[in-house]
């Protein structure tokens, strides 16, 4: 299963639906973009988080070798 | 409280509307077979001016807004004209959101600078069935393909750098190919979102008023549905497999899917955007249509979601939202819809979907087939999380 779709659902469970974007008709694909924007937006925050984590731990890996 | 009214509420005083402006009623420059305005007895042919756009949001009140410039196609009504509304919903009072929905055709780059470059920053959606084949119920009033400026317009929107989401109709065009409509979608970086929306066809009539092309007529066939029309099993079917495709192509980079996203937020136990899966549905819908005509959500069958024919014979929005008016009708046929769902196991999470959609498909006895559709996307959606949170924790050890 994609990594990605994990990425997805803890992003999804980080977020609070905020009233901006409580109002979307069937008529509409647009407002989504809010939705796209703030939940990519996390998702590109928590794969720097971990990249930075995995450099720091390689760091540690690398002075202990 | 019954249990199916915590599925539709009604809106306060302060509540965000959701409010589509019909800027040139159902006039539009292509011919979609399937469209459902041009179904509709014909209207006045009128424009909106900015001036009816100013009256309305003092009609409206105090109430934050979601607008969708709609139609038709909304760029008839000319940059001049959206551009006088666009600073007229500048001035309201309170916070102002703005989408516009185009079959993308006249979408050139000074649209997308105009919308690009207000204050309101405006949120551009397009219609697009798929690739050129899928697209083709989406033809030109001489029958022509309209996939290649659409091409255009989706081009010329990454080259700005702005996002777009895309409308997809699923019908019988493309139901059975989620894999070459996914494809498709991810030859265009401006695409962020991709929102599916089920041609449910039964039971639907040309109004004699509206005149259609030749093409279309074709299409409605004596006693039988029309030919572009899909069943809600059709439609879980499509959507369980696009789902699988995005995740396991990994598309999920390129853009997110609706109505699977929404269906998440719910499944964790939020309330999504969507009024399919929100309790939030018609009475948070206002329709302005030239001239002053002011309707609920224009899904709905027109002798039911009727506020008001002149802006000027209603005093107050909030009195015909919560129905003390002409939307008493409307109360009583959503809850012959919605009675259903109260002792039904998926309705914290399903929310009752679309009321004007379920009200069609009883009458042709598929309304059971809707909540499968419903039952069927929101089971194999947990499947996921579950595969996906146990494949997790095995690769952490």
């Amino acid at each position: 299963m994609s990594s990605r779709f994990h990425e997805l659902i803890k992003a999804i469970s980080k977020t609070s639906p905020s009233s901006e974007y409580l109002s979307e008709t069937t008529h509409t694909s647009a407002v989504s973009l809010s939705e796209w924007r703030q939940l990519s937006s996390i998702m590109t925050d928590d794969k720097s988080a971990t990249d930075t984590l995995n450099e720091s731990h390689d760091q540690v890996s690398d002075r202990e070798d | 409280m019954a249990k199916w009214r915590e599925l539709y509420k009604t809106p306060s005083d302060s509540d965000k509307l959701s409010v589509i402006l019909k800027l040139v009623g159902e006039a539009c420059n292509i011919d979609c077979n399937y469209c459902y305005e041009k179904r509709k007895p014909k209207t006045s042919g009128r424009m909106l001016e900015a001036s009816e756009v100013r009256n309305f949001l003092t009609y409206l009140g105090n109430h934050p807004l979601a607008v969708e410039l709609h139609g038709g196609e909304p760029l008839l009504a000319g940059r001049k004209r959206v551009a006088d509304i666009l600073n007229v919903l500048q001035e309201h009072s309170l916070p102002v959101s703005i989408k516009v929905m185009t079959n993308g055709l006249l979408l050139d780059d000074e649209w997308l600078q105009l919308f690009s470059n207000t204050k309101l920053n405006v949120q551009i959606g397009i219609s697009l069935d798929g690739d050129p084949d899928h697209n083709l119920y989406r033809l030109d009033f001489s029958g022509q393909t309209t996939s290649s400026l659409v091409e255009h317009s989706l081009r010329a929107a990454h080259q700005l750098g702005i996002d777009i989401g895309v409308l997809c109709v699923v019908h019988q065009r493309n139901v059975y190919d989620p894999e070459g409509v996914l494809h498709y979608f991810t030859k265009f970086p401006a695409i962020k979102t991709v929102k599916f929306a089920p041609c449910f066809d039964y039971n639907v009539e040309q109004h004699p008023t509206v005149k259609r092309s030749d093409s279309t007529l074709s299409l409605f066939s004596l006693n039988e549905d029309p030919e572009w029309s899909i069943s809600p099993h059709e439609f879980s079917i499509f959507l369980n497999k696009s789902f699988d495709i995005w995740c396991k192509e990994d598309f999920l980079s390129s853009f997110f899917l609706e109505p699977q996203t929404s269906l998440l937020r719910s499944i964790l136990g939020q309330i999504p955007a969507d009024c399919h899966t929100s309790p939030r549905k018609c009475s948070y819908v206002v329709t302005l249509y030239p001239g002053g005509r002011i309707t609920s959500c224009d899904e709905l069958p027109a002798f039911l979601s009727l506020y008001t024919d002149s802006i000027n014979e209603t005093t107050s929005i909030d009195k015909a939202l919560i129905f003390e008016e002409n939307s008493h009708l409307l109360n009583e046929w959503v809850e012959q819809v919605l009675q259903k769902c109260s002792n039904c196991e998926y309705s914290h999470v399903c929310r009752g979907g679309c009321v004007a959609a379920r009200q069609r498909l009883k009458s042709v006895g598929k309304d059971e087939e809707y909540c499968q559709y419903r039952i069927s996307v929101i089971e194999h959606l947990r499947a996921m999380i579950s595969e996906t949170t146990l494949d997790f924790h095995k690769s952490r050890g």
